[in-house]
């Protein structure tokens, strides 16, 4: 019994900060989405609403629109940064010295601030004095024209290119750890029955690194749902409110206009769609024992 | 036995009498004496960015400190996150900031963590007509004073004179000409005409430019009733001519779809356009060697905002004021750090001190909102007469709406004006913003 009382005691610690810093906070703040609370009339909160505030939000058009802007965001993001990262990892994961100092290399666009990469960005995508902007005018005649920032379609790209190659080096280095942790001897079986290189990657490459596909969709997916940094740095939701992700528009309902119990509504709504997009993972890639 | 004598214990109980009504009376009165307040801090939020006029009042609070003993300590926070860091402080009445600036819109929605400062005003007997009756007005909310206008801007046109002068041009009075004048530069030269702000999320700054299309058209954002008015032919014919400056007449730089006030500005000062229309506090940046690209510096001459052809001229003017925490727990110091900083003379030194280069760069500062100041002689003088054309122009000003639904209203016409200088149509644009606008007005019980 003494024991037992120990052992509590030992986790009672760690229990007591996590609930003080997790779950009384995700409490209070599902209770503040039950209410009407604007903190501009009022530094109280308002009378208890039950649903209205998740209900409001479906009538709200700003909200389909910043769902709809999350949604081609996210997908695009995560597609690329998977296809690219597998293409990376597959070039670098071969056991040679010169490439395990490209390996090093590449985490250095990861390791800068967010918020820094979103701010070099906008002002490399400048249309009079961009290095970037300049670049592709050079290579490409036809795109010296493009204001980058300046439309919804080249804005929304722009913003998908920067996530991209923000997480683009820490998904090829889970995959380059994958692929360079598989056996040898089923590629040289492979090789021995006469599979050719493309068919090797669609047949036993790419089903060996199902597990850490899966693990990179999950990631890849709640990290750009929760994309905010680069949103405020580089578009600020523009043009118009053509790139106003689900994250930036909680930001403005909560900390812009102070609507904090639609603005904690949102939140949970937004924890709803990636708790739905985990799922659908689970239940589409994982068979059998991928996990194990 | 002695006997006592009344007289005496008449007197000793009317003396403690005294001294207790005198001990235990208004704190306030007895907190004002300079020697209480000596030793304490005041705390001032100020935005960050190397604002000149911010710059001088923290260079000038040593002289103040060492005339009072209130010490100031000046914290800065980027623009973006001046009303989180007012509204956070308001709610957990933390006393962070004793005293805090904020953008005159913001005024409404946080008027509840502010002090209202009627009764120190009364007290002390201190002028606030010194202040145009626009600008003070922006510091007044349900007719309670709640911040002092210490920094204020009207719009103004800011041109390249050297360019002018080349080309045989003068300074446009109304849209038409400025249309004229821009195709010309354009034309005859590598310099973009204009540049204008559509981008949005910048707080909204490309509204005021906006309205001073609008409001010279005689159209409005509200009618009467406080529904949405700017969709009305005034208001799309306006609106058509300030986007059309970047889609039709192409006399604006492609970027300026993306552009801040900050980037168009910049623009600006590179010499890369000759005019730019906006908050006058810019001319000494304009003109500052440091600052501005060799080309512009001293180059840059400043006129009224243009008007419409036939209705006349119409300016926006916005104000920075300074207001008291109610949570503050130096109020009284707060008030003395308050009045100082609002003194005419500190005000006019600042800026006599700037035009006569006298100041270090980083303290230079244009800006003055007072109207004995603005109509000083000797300032004038020296300016070309820039104060009374500001003055004229403050008097006759209007400011965007003060009301605390107003920036979720500047946030929807402000993406609708971004989306416009993308080419999309403006009247059902503007149809658009106005239904949206309407919903949000009638959700919050303005139609009931």
């Amino acid at each position: 019994m003494n024991q037992k009382l120990f052992k509590f005691g030992l986790i009672a610690p760690a229990f007591i900060l996590i609930a003080a810093t997790t779950f009384y906070p995700l409490m209070k703040s599902f209770w503040i989405s039950l209410h009407d609370w604007d903190l501009k009339t009022s530094a109280e909160m308002g009378p208890f609403i039950g649903f209205d505030n998740y209900i409001r939000a479906f009538s709200d058009s700003q909200f389909w629109n910043s769902v709809k802007a999350t949604l081609i965001f996210a997908a695009s993001t995560v597609v690329l940064t998977l296809i690219l990262s597998i293409f990376v990892a597959i070039l670098l994961s071969k056991d040679k010295k010169y490439l395990s100092y490209l390996r090093a290399v590449l985490i250095i666009p990861f390791a800068m601030s967010p918020a820094l990469i979103g701010y070099s960005w906008r002002f490399m995508l400048n249309p009079d004095y961009g290095l970037f902007d300049k670049i592709i005018g050079f290579l490409f005649p036809p795109l010296s024209d493009v204001v980058w920032l300046g439309t919804s379609t080249t804005a929304m790209a722009a913003l998908i290119s920067v996530v991209v190659w923000i997480w683009l080096p820490f998904m090829s280095l889970m995959f380059i750890s994958g692929l360079m942790g598989m056996p040898s001897e089923v590629f040289e079986a492979a090789k021995m029955d006469g599979a050719s290189s493309f068919k090797t990657l669609i047949h036993v490459t790419l089903p060996m690194l199902k597990p850490i596909i899966l693990i990179a969709s999950i990631l890849m997916t709640m990290f750009t749902l929760k994309a905010f940094d680069p949103v405020v740095t580089m578009t600020r939701g523009g043009p118009g409110d053509s790139t106003e992700v689900l994250n930036f528009f909680i930001y403005k309902t909560g900390f812009r206009y102070f609507d904090m119990g639609y603005s904690s509504a949102l939140g949970y709504i937004l924890a709803l769609i990636t708790i739905v997009f985990v799922i659908i993972y689970m239940r589409k890639l994982v068979k059998g024992d991928d996990w194990n | 036995m002695k006997k006592r004598n009344p007289f005496r214990s008449f007197t000793l109980l009317i003396l403690i009498l005294v001294l207790l009504v005198s001990g235990c009376s208004n704190s306030r009165s007895e907190s004002t004496s300079g020697d209480n307040l000596k030793g304490k801090t005041v705390k001032v939020l100020l935005s960050a960015g190397g604002i000149g006029q911010f710059n001088a009042w923290k260079a000038r609070s040593k002289a103040f400190t060492e005339k009072t003993g209130i010490n100031i300590e000046f914290i800065e926070t980027p623009y973006d996150n001046l009303l989180e860091d007012i509204t956070s402080d308001g709610i957990a009445s933390g006393g962070t900031y004793d005293l805090v600036v904020h953008l005159d819109t913001m005024g409404s929605s946080i008027t509840s963590f502010l002090e209202p400062l009627d009764e120190y005003v009364a007290r002390d007997h201190f002028n606030t007509d010194r202040w145009p009756a626009p600008i003070l007005d922006l510091s007044t909310h349900d007719g309670k004073l709640y911040s002092l206008p210490v920094r204020a801007h009207v719009q103004m046109l800011f041109y390249r004179k050297d360019i002018f002068k080349k080309l045989g041009l003068t300074a446009p009075t109304t849209w038409k000409e400025l249309d004229e004048v821009s195709k010309v530069i354009s034309d005859k030269t590598d310099l973009a005409g204009i540049v204008p702000y559509y981008g949005a999320g910048n707080n909204a700054q490309n509204l005021p430019m906006w309205t001073s299309y609008l409001w010279s058209n005689g159209g409005d954002i509200f009618d009467d009733e406080l529904k949405p008015a700017f969709n009305s032919p005034e208001g799309i014919e306006a609106t058509k001519r300030y986007i059309d400056l970047l889609v039709k007449e192409k006399v604006a730089p492609p970027g300026s779809v993306t552009f801040g006030e900050q980037d168009s500005r910049t623009f600006f000062k590179q010499g890369k356009a000759a005019m730019w229309l906006g908050w006058w506090w810019v001319y000494s940046e304009f003109n500052d060697k440091e600052a501005s690209a060799k080309d512009v510096a001293g180059n840059v001459g400043f006129a009224s905002v243009p008007g419409w052809e036939g209705k006349g001229t119409q300016a926006n003017i916005a104000t920075f004021p300074l207001a008291m925490m109610k949570a503050s727990k130096n109020k009284e110091a707060a008030w003395e750090v308050l009045k100082w900083i609002a003194e005419p003379e500190e005000e006019l030194d600042i800026v006599m001190k700037t035009v006569k280069n006298e100041s270090p760069s980083a303290e230079q500062s244009t800006v003055i909102t007072q109207t004995e100041n603005m109509r000083n002689e000797e300032l004038n003088e020296l300016t070309d007469g820039f104060y009374n054309v500001a003055a004229d122009n403050f008097e006759n000003a209007r400011a965007l709406p003060k009301m605390k639904e107003w920036p979720r209203i500047a946030d929807i016409i402000s993406g609708a004006i971004s989306k416009m200088a993308t080419g999309e149509p403006v009247e059902p644009s503007l149809d658009d913003a106005a239904k949206r606008v309407e919903r949000l007005l009638d959700k919050a019980g303005y139609y009931n």
